[in-house]
């Protein structure tokens, strides 16, 4: 007896299955079946309405089984009795009735759809289960052709009938049948569709029939057993359809060698197999590679899975498989056991995930990148040198985007022409540099090259070339994948050379900026659009990190700068907080006072070992601070680092809010004294030396005319003495009372050749004038010094009236050329106490100034001369001088600045400006008077001076600190505002 | 009889005019003597009287000196133009430089206002046409060679000029050593000094004086036309520099004292100043009497007579006398071709001009192939030098090889 094998039992199609059940296990067979139909559908497919229906059809089937074992015994009783048993004929007969009435009681009681066919095909007997198959009873269709019977629409459809027409000769179910009765064969297990008009309307179905040729009285039957299979078939079709065109690659392993019995076509495709049958003679583990991912070998492994799938009934994993012609690919696999035909089987889904995986690594990598690139920008974000993170962006961009080269130039603001650069003499083409003062300048480079000083690169011409262009370009980017054809790439053959491919150049550009350089890469792969966006928000932070690094290396030049300043400032500053501690102290002070920095800062300024007075800087600092006023202290003595006694001046500036409170600028102004005093001294010897001057051609004068005069005597003396002589002989001549008329003429031809009467009047007069300029001379001499005054150094009761009389003499010529001088002196003035030499350096002060303003009046001496009137007056205790002139007059605009130091309208080396300034200072701060202007413009000045008759200086009384105005640990926080008093 | 000399005098002080008028009472024979107190009268009287010498105070009310004097300038050149300041400043040279010719300050010695006199009255009676002394006397600066101007404005503008930069830049300048002199010779000086070497004078005058100076134009200026068709100012120049050479070797050669020498050189430098204002002033004329020189192969002199009506010897030293330098270089350049003539005072100086003149065109001439003039053998005797000749042109020589080894030396380091 055949058994079926494994491998058969792995087969799906049941007709298959039931054409090898021999006859005597049948109904065994169709058990089995079942159950596998069963099992399949309810592994497969799983449906409530499916299952019950399968119920049904296999009570149906069990019946129909019992029923032909029945049918077969009685057949071989009737055999055996057509063979000449012994029987008697009544008892045959009754025997015969009996069980023809238990044949047609069985037959009726069947569950399973029972047709007897004749030889014609007409329907002899048919029972209750088959007529419901159609809804119609079995009288209406006993003897009547099975498709009349059943209502195949074929017979509606052909006149002709049920078994005539052209149809019915290729009816399956008739065929079959015929089938039978012509040879004698039994038929089973035949599928066929059929199209039925049951109550009206057409219904498909599928039928499954037996039949069994059988002899009945002499004539020849078919019984036929009906089986509506349609929802089986179904099942079965939705079953197979699945399988077949599943993606899925589906596949059958079986024990115990676990070797493939069966797969779909999807299977067979996925490993590459020729076809379904040479699938079937592997393994897993030969369709894998020998290992595994995780080192186990693959037969090892699978049957370790196939184990877990057996035990647990289904396992899901994934899987590295080989195809046939070597490939790998990632698969994911389920396992899942089954019993077909009573074997465990197990079922593999295998999938494979090739494409999912490399879009997973792409995410990945995608991922990576993006988190690097994060990683960058955090980094480019921290604080160092520009150079380095834009090295480290172009490092980054090369190995992110695996890139050939990679490079930042940078626009620099008022970047001339260098020296020697090749780009400057291109003079025609597409590239000649129309930017001198505008170009960019590598920074840095990554890659195949690093160097950043090569010839053509070193700097490039705003918009020439690929870079010059993108950064000088509406687009603001220019990327390409083609970068040996693309025209806008000026070297197709360097590109090619080095096997590049692509190029990208962003500009960088910070927002609401201007450009300021070029981010640009050379790759030898396609740059993505991925690629592209990426780095074009790279190009935008380092676009921002350069503005930033720009932007803190301004502030950083500027805080230098600004340190700068503060240490060249000559000057002593030094900036205290609030607390009165030094906040800042520069190296002026560390000069000037030998005390460095170091030492200074964070100290309470009163602490401080300076030599100078601290506590009244202190106390300056501390009312500074309170009251939030300038305080200026002048003339503080010091000793300075090399331990000489100075001055200095110093201003305590308050600042409000911050840090520092109070700023002390000050300054070493013993260089200043010293020259101040040195400069005195000078004006001094210049007013003299100008004064000398000016005496010297007083006196020069009537020496010359003295000169001329003696000299004109000498001469004439000399020829009156010889006419004496002459005389002499002729008065002797006389006593002797001879007189020599030769003697005589001759005398009187002399006396005649030496004009004894120009003599007679020119001589007293020359002696006249003579003496008048000796007079004059000796009158300079005297008013010299009575002017000057040189021992006297103390306040002296003087004559002023004598003092402008003397100053005027002195300084007549300075005044001499231009003006007229009338003095207009109150001879009753009381003698007045001052300083007569710095009395009369304010007079002849005056005296110029009026002898200037006259000058300027009367232009070039054309006109007549001015007149300066000096007056004197007695008023009770004061005496008031008044210096008046016809000159020009002070306009009103200046009238206030006259006595400013250094203010002088006079053209350069004229004056000093200092002449008002001083005799003011002298009047009043020496003196206790005033000085007054009145000036009419055109008309002329009147300065006047009003003196009290009694000295009574100014006093200038200097402010000593007191002993709370100080810092301290203690107080320093204490101070009320009011502590100056 | 002859015209007596008309001199005017004023100053704004009537008693100087008085005093001097009875000073000149003595030399009332030579002198006719005007005054006036009142300066724009003077401008008239010099029109009406025909005035030769104008004596004027500088400061005055009305009109200043120095307008005054330009006025005369323009007006009147042929009128010698003195100064007679009061100011003691030497400052106030400035105000009058290329206005007066000569300067003195008062109180002046009748003595020396004499001696002025003196000179003003020879240079009237110099028989020179009244052209020619119109352009002499308003010559207000004697232009010097280009290079030689732009170097001394190059030294003065120099942060601290040193006197011997400053000399370098004069001493072989005629014009320049012409404005030297006449400053030192003005009375603020001539009290003190005689003549002295070109760095004394530069020292003595001080070089912020020369500083202040060569700022203005009418104390140096640069010739516009140095170059003549026969003669440049440069060649005159180098020629001057190498009889002042000369001279200075002759005279050391004869062991004369260093003032001597020194007098000597300025007057060597100058001895053919009336060439130098032929070549600057006179050009075509100049270059006529060249011509006729060439020409006719008659005497440079005679030539210069012809076209010139005058001798560059006397011109010359009309324009030293004007300026008020030294007899001896008045004299030098008067008399350098004919020695002879000088005054006995005058006669060695004279002499050593003329033979290192003759020893210098000796040596161009060597080097030019003309015939060079003859030492005048009769005055070398009268002045008892004939047989030092020999030594003197051994000197000269010897100078000439020293200087070309010097210029070799600079050249070479350069």
């Amino acid at each position: 007896m055949d058994k079926p094998t494994g491998k058969e039992s792995g087969k799906i199609r049941l007709t298959t299955l039931q054409s090898l059940v021999p006859e005597a296990f049948m109904l065994l067979v169709g058990c089995v079946s079942s159950v596998v139909v069963y099992d399949l559908i309810r592994g497969s497919a799983p449906g409530e309405d499916v299952i019950s229906a399968g119920k049904g059809w296999l009570a149906l089937v069990g019946l129909v089984g019992g029923v032909a074992i029945t049918c077969t015994v009685l057949l071989y009783l009737l055999r055996a009795s057509v063979s000449g048993t012994r029987l008697t004929r009544a008892n045959l007969e009754s025997e015969i009735e009996h069980q023809r009435k238990n044949l047609e009681a069985i037959f009726e009681a069947s569950p399973v759809g029972l047709v007897l066919v004749d030889e014609n095909t007409t329907i002899t007997k048919i029972n209750n289960v088959a007529a419901k198959l159609v809804g119609k009873s079995p009288q209406a269709m006993v003897d009547v052709q099975p498709g009349q019977a059943l209502g195949c629409v074929h017979v509606a459809d052909d006149a002709a009938g049920c078994g005539n027409g052209p149809l019915c000769a290729s009816c399956p179910i008739r065929a079959g049948i015929v089938g039978v009765f012509t040879s004698g064969q039994p038929a089973r297990g035949l599928e066929v569709p059929a199209s039925l008009a049951i109550d009206g309307r057409e219904v498909r179905l599928w039928l499954e029939l037996n039949a069994e040729r059988i002899t009945l009285n002499t004539r020849p039957y078919v019984l036929v057993s009906i089986a509506n299979i349609t929802a089986r078939k179904r099942v079965e079709e939705r079953f197979r359809v699945l399988f077949e065109s599943s993606r899925d690659a589906l596949m059958i392993l079986a024990p115990p060698d676990w070797r493939f019995t069966s797969g779909n076509p999807a299977t067979v495709a996925m490993f590459a197999a020729r076809d379904e049958k040479h699938f079937a003679s592997l393994a897993p583990w030969d369709v894998s590679p020998n290992y595994q991912p995780d080192g186990q070998p693959s037969p090892v492994k699978a049957r370790e899975m196939i184990q877990a799938a057996v035990r647990e009934g289904s396992h899901l994993f994934e899987w590295t498989h080989r195809r046939l012609n070597g490939e790998e690919f990632p698969a994911t696999v389920l396992l899942t056991r089954m019993e077909i035909a009573g074997q465990m089987v197990v079922q593999a889904t295998v999938r494979d995930i090739t494409d999912r995986k490399r879009a997973e690594h792409a995410r990945q990598a995608s991922l990576d990148r993006q988190a690097r690139l994060n990683r960058l920008q955090q980094s480019l974000l921290s604080a160092g040198d520009l150079d380095d993170k834009l090295k480290e962006v172009t490092d980054a961009a090369v190995e992110i985007f695996d890139a050939d080269f990679c490079r930042i130039w940078l626009t620099h603001p008022g970047d001339l022409c260098e020296d020697g650069c090749i780009h400057a003499d291109v003079a025609e083409g597409p590239h000649v540099c129309r930017h001198r003062d505008h170009c960019l300048r590598l920074a840095t480079s990554s890659g195949q090259y690093t160097h950043v000083d090569g010839e053509v690169h070193r700097r490039v011409p705003f918009g020439c070339y690929k870079i010059g262009r993108v950064a000088s370009d509406q687009d603001r980017k220019f990327v390409t994948n083609d970068v040996t054809h693309d025209p806008r790439v000026h070297d197709h053959e360097w590109a090619a050379k080095l096997g590049l491919v692509s190029f990208a150049g962003y500009q960088l550009r910070p927002p609401d900026g201007e450009t300021i350089g070029v981010l640009a890469l050379f790759s030898s792969h396609p740059i993505s659009q991925e690629d592209d966006s990426l780095l074009e928000a790279l190009g935008s932070s380092v676009a921002q990190l350069v503005e930033r690094c720009q932007a803190e290396e301004k502030l950083r030049t500027a805080h230098a700068e600004l340190t700068a300043l503060f240490e060249a400032i000559p000057s002593i500053l030094i900036a205290l907080r609030p607390d009165g501690r030094v906040a800042r102290w520069n190296p002026a002070v560390e000069r000037v006072v030998g005390l460095t920095a170091d030492q200074a800062v964070g100290q309470l300024l009163g602490e401080c070992p300076a030599t100078w007075p601290s506590q009244t800087i202190v106390a300056a600092a501390v009312k500074c601070i309170h009251s939030g006023e300038q305080i200026e202290l002048d003339e503080l003595r010091f000793t300075n680092a090399a331990g000489s006694e100075g001055f200095m001046a110093m201003t305590v500036n308050p600042l409000s809010g911050g840090e520092i409170a109070a700023v002390i600028h000050g300054a070493d102004i013993t260089e200043r004294r010293i020259l101040e005093s040195q400069l005195a001294q000078s004006q001094k010897l210049e007013a003299i030396g100008q004064l000398a001057a000016g005496i010297s051609h007083e006196i020069n004068t009537p020496t010359q005319f003295v000169g001329d005069n003696t000299q004109f005597i000498a001469e004439s003396i000399e020829g009156l003495l010889t006419l004496i002589g002459l005389y002499e002989g002729l008065l002797g001549s006389a006593r002797d009372g001879t007189i020599a008329p030769q003697v005589l003429a001759e005398a009187r031809a002399y006396a005649e050749e030496i004009d004894v009467a120009y003599l007679r009047e020119e001589i007293p007069q020359a002696l006249r004038q003579s003496q008048e300029g000796i007079q004059r001379v000796t009158k300079i001499v005297r008013a010299m010094k009575d002017f000057s005054h040189p021992n006297v150094t103390e306040m002296t009761p003087v004559d002023l009236n004598r003092e402008i009389e003397s100053t005027a003499t002195v300084a007549r010529n300075e005044w001499k050329y231009v003006a007229e001088l009338a003095l207009d002196l109150d001879r009753d003035l009381p003698a007045v106490e001052c300083l007569p030499g710095e009395f009369n350096q304010v007079i002849l002060n005056m005296l110029t100034n009026a002898a200037h303003a006259i000058g300027k009046a009367i232009g070039d001496g054309m006109e007549a001369k001015g007149t300066i009137t000096i007056s004197t007056r007695g008023e009770g205790h004061w005496v008031e001088v008044r210096i008046a002139d016809t000159g020009t007059g002070i306009p009103d605009e200046i009238r206030d600045r006259i006595f400013d130091p250094f203010f002088t309208t006079k053209e350069v080396g004229r004056g000093t400006g200092q002449g008002l300034s001083i005799s003011r200072s002298v009047i009043v701060d020496k003196h206790g008077g005033t000085v007054s202007v009145e000036s009419e413009v055109g008309k002329g000045t009147t300065f006047v001076i009003r003196l009290p008759v009694r000295a009574n200086p100014a006093r200038c009384d200097v402010d000593t600190p007191r002993d709370e105005d100080t810092w301290s640990e203690e107080n320093a926080f204490c101070l009320s505002t009011t502590s100056q008093g | 009889m002859v015209r007596r000399k008309r001199i005017l005098f004023v100053d704004d002080e009537p008693r100087i005019i008085s005093g001097v008028c009875r000073m000149m009472r003595s030399v009332r024979a030579e002198w006719e003597t005007f005054g006036t107190s009142v300066s724009p009268e003077a401008l008239d009287i010099v029109a009406r009287d025909d005035i030769d010498v104008i004596v004027s105070d500088m400061r005055m009310p009305g009109m200043m000196g120095c307008d005054l004097l330009e006025a005369v300038r323009k007006r009147h050149p042929r009128t010698i133009r003195l100064a007679l300041s009061g100011q003691a400043s030497k400052v106030d040279v400035d105000t009058c430089v290329g206005l007066a010719h000569r300067f003195l300050s008062k109180p002046c010695p009748a003595q020396t206002l004499k001696e002025a006199l003196d000179r003003a009255r020879i240079l009237v009676g110099m028989p020179l046409g009244d052209g020619l002394k119109g352009i002499l006397g308003s010559l207000q600066a004697l232009p010097s060679e280009p290079g030689a101007y732009e170097r001394l404005q190059h030294v003065v503008q120099a942060k601290g000029p040193t006197v011997q930069a400053v000399t370098d830049a004069v001493s072989h300048d005629v014009g320049m050593s012409l404005r030297i002199l006449q400053l030192l010779s003005s009375s603020f000086y001539a009290a003190r000094i005689g003549v002295m070497s070109p760095a004394r004078q530069v020292e003595f005058l001080g070089v912020n004086v020369l500083r202040r100076l060569a700022g203005l134009p009418a104390a140096f200026c640069r010739c516009s036309r140095p170059e003549g068709r026969h003669v440049s100012l440069a060649r005159q120049c180098h020629h001057a520099g190498t009889v002042a050479d000369f001279a200075r070797r002759i005279a050391q050669t004869e062991n004369a004292p260093q003032g001597a020498a020194d007098d000597v050189y300025a007057a060597g430098l100058l001895h053919d100043v009336g060439k130098v204002v032929w070549i600057t002033q006179l050009p075509e004329a100049y270059d006529a009497a060249l011509a006729l020189v060439k020409e006719r192969r008659i005497d440079p002199l005679e030539a210069e007579y012809q076209t010139l009506e005058a001798m560059h010897t006397l011109a010359g030293a009309y324009l030293i006398g004007l300026w008020g330098l030294p007899d001896a270089v008045m004299e030098a350049a008067a008399f350098h071709h004919t020695p002879l003539d000088a005054t006995d005072a005058g006669l060695i100086p004279t002499v050593m001009v003329h033979a290192a003149d003759v020893l210098a065109h000796e040596l161009a001439g060597a080097a030019e192939g003309m015939d060079p003039p003859e030492l005048d053998e009769a005055a070398l005797r009268e002045a008892g030098l004939a047989h030092r000749v020999p030594a003197w042109r051994a000197a000269c020589l010897q100078h000439v090889e020293r200087e070309m080894e010097h210029e070799q030396e600079t050249f070479v380091r350069r």
